[in-house]
């Protein structure tokens, strides 16, 4: 069984507090349109009862939010979509009952294109029961595909799976300081404690990151590493380098890191591989003898192709899959 | 006392003893010596011959006035090694390196890691820091272009502590200066000297003398010899 959140007149405001009102029920939410969301109730009678004490129960956490909106429940996404938009309340279509509990709504519930609702209006069909009667060999010929689906729908047989919406991870910590720093000393305790935090929630989604950004009030630094890592202590002693070596400033009013989440690095090693260093450890390295000589004397040298004699320039020294460039 | 129950006694004190040193020292009763260092080639065939090549987890350190194949020698070491896929790190004393030479000896640019220092301290600093981090198959320091006054000034402690931080890894550790300053942390301590050139209207050859002064892997059967370098 499926319910469906329908507000009607929306605003364009509280979507997101629809949704969360839906998530605080079910993790398999779909957003559906603006407006309204379909979530799955599969296994939630042991926690809230019948499905109409589950209707009452949303119905309730809805209106608790500030929302006013539609709750019907169905046996399928789209029929308690169509419900939720045509009664007003809260609706329990029971399985089975569909075409005949929406026979008598208007075509609008169905969200068809305004092409097809023009023609159907001028053939004099209004309701989804007197559309569910047309034959549909011949809505299939006059109104396509699109005409067909409608027509599913009208029948009751327009079952599809449910696309849940799956929120953009985002590992970021923001941390407002009582008082101003100026040094980068005080910061490593407050950058170490931010960013066990993310490394912990990245680890528990097996995600390493391979970018962090660090945002000092208006002042902005990017590292960005060779290979994702989730160890907080790395990261924490690139960004205090990267800052001895960049300073920002002006006084540390507010601390917001932010890492951008990849696939973390699977790397068998062999017996016979040429020693190398370990990408991580070389990382660090490279960034405290650029503290130390400065970020344009470490590298690789690699010759310019230009008439100019000893003409070189210095790339930045990194390990890759294939090899090292 | 019985023979049997002090040697029971003996190997129950060792045991106690390994355990309760643990992780410290893995092998408290192993005689460090006796273990027999891998060596690499230098990419110089009759040094190679006659040395047996350079000791991984040892220092190694390369001497002689200017124009003595110094360069040379020094190339052929990174150039043997990237050839190998190994990484290796160049601390370069005195900004010298001209990577179009290393290009002419076969030098992989991309397996170099070249740090180009300004002052004695920062090449001592990252050599330090390159032998911490670990995973480079050479690490070459090149401080014959120092003044000999700074480079005495290196203290001997120094060179040690370099030589504890390879001492069971494979990194060699190359030191080249104008003259023996590493002493007695280095496991190889070998001497160039030009002795003669070969020119046409460009130089063709030049004879360079070597002449171990110390091996600590080998008594090499004769400790002076000469050898040329060509085009």
């Amino acid at each position: 069984m499926f319910a469906c959140i329908h507000v009607p007149n929306f605003s364009g405001e509280s979507h997101a507090a629809l949704s969360d009102c839906a998530s605080a029920f079910s993790p398999r939410v779909e957003n559906t349109a603006p407006g309204t969301v379909v979530f799955d109730l599969e296994g939630l009678e042991r926690l809230f009862g019948s499905y109409s004490e589950i209707a009452e129960k949303v119905a309730e956490h809805v209106r608790a939010a500030g929302i006013q909106a539609h709750v019907a429940v169905a046996s399928y996404p789209d029929a308690a979509i169509s419900a939720a938009r045509g009664f007003a309340g809260v609706t329990v279509v029971g399985r089975g009952t569909e075409a005949k509990r929406l026979q008598d709504l208007p075509l609008d519930v169905l969200a068809p294109s305004p092409e097809i609702l023009e023609t159907l209006d001028r053939w004099g069909i209004r309701t989804m029961g007197a559309f569910r009667n047309l034959p549909a060999v011949q809505v299939s010929e006059r109104l396509g595909q699109e005409g067909v689906r409608l027509h599913k729908l009208a029948r009751g047989a327009g079952s599809r799976p449910l696309v849940p919406h799956q929120e953009a991870l985002r590992f970021m910590e923001v941390m407002e300081l009582e008082y101003e720093l100026g040094t980068i000393e005080p910061l490593t305790f407050i950058l170490s404690r931010m960013l066990d935090q993310i490394c912990s929630r990245l680890r528990a989604r097996n995600l390493a990151t391979h970018e962090v950004h660090l945002a000092l009030g208006i002042y902005l630094r990017v590292l960005r590493l060779p290979v994702p890592v989730r160890n907080p202590k790395l990261l924490t002693k690139l960004l205090i380098l990267d800052l001895e070596a960049h300073p920002p400033g002006a006084p540390i009013q507010q601390v917001k890191v932010e890492a951008i989440p990849t696939k973390p690095r699977v790397a068998q090693n062999g017996l016979f591989v040429p020693l190398s260093p370990e990408p991580e450890k070389l990382e660090l390295t490279l960034a405290r003898i650029a503290a130390v000589v400065g970020e344009e004397n470490v590298g690789s040298p690699e010759t310019l192709d230009t008439h100019r004699p000893d003409a070189f320039r210095i790339r930045k020294f990194e390990v890759t899959a294939k090899g090292f460039t | 006392m019985d023979l049997g129950l002090f040697f029971m006694q003996s190997v129950v004190l060792r045991a106690r003893l390994e355990s309760a040193l643990g992780e410290r020292i893995p092998s408290p009763f192993t005689d460090l010596d006796t273990r027999i260092p891998e060596i690499v080639p230098t990419g110089i065939v009759p040094v190679d011959a006659l040395t047996g090549g350079l000791p991984r987890g040892a220092i190694t350190e390369i001497f002689g006035p200017p124009s003595s194949g110094r360069t040379r020698a020094m190339l052929s070491i990174l150039a043997e090694a990237t050839g190998r896929d190994e990484v290796c790190a160049l601390v370069d004393g005195n900004d010298a390196f001209d990577p179009a030479s290393g290009i002419a000896a076969d030098l992989d640019l991309k397996r170099l890691l070249w740090v180009r220092c300004h002052k004695l301290e920062q090449a001592l600093k990252t050599t330090d820091l390159l032998l911490q981090g670990g995973g480079f198959g050479r690490v070459v320091m090149d401080l014959t272009d120092l003044s000999l006054s700074y480079l005495r000034s290196v203290p001997l402690a120094s060179w040690f502590r370099f030589q504890r931080a390879i001492e069971k890894t494979p990194t060699v550790l190359v030191v080249m200066t104008p003259e023996s300053m590493v002493k007695s942390a280095a496991a190889l301590v070998l001497r160039l000297e030009m002795r003669g050139t070969d020119w046409s209207t460009l130089l063709n050859a030049m004879d360079v003398n070597l002449e171990i002064l110390r091996s600590r892997r080998t008594r090499p059967s004769i400790s002076k010899f000469e050898f040329r370098i060509s085009k």
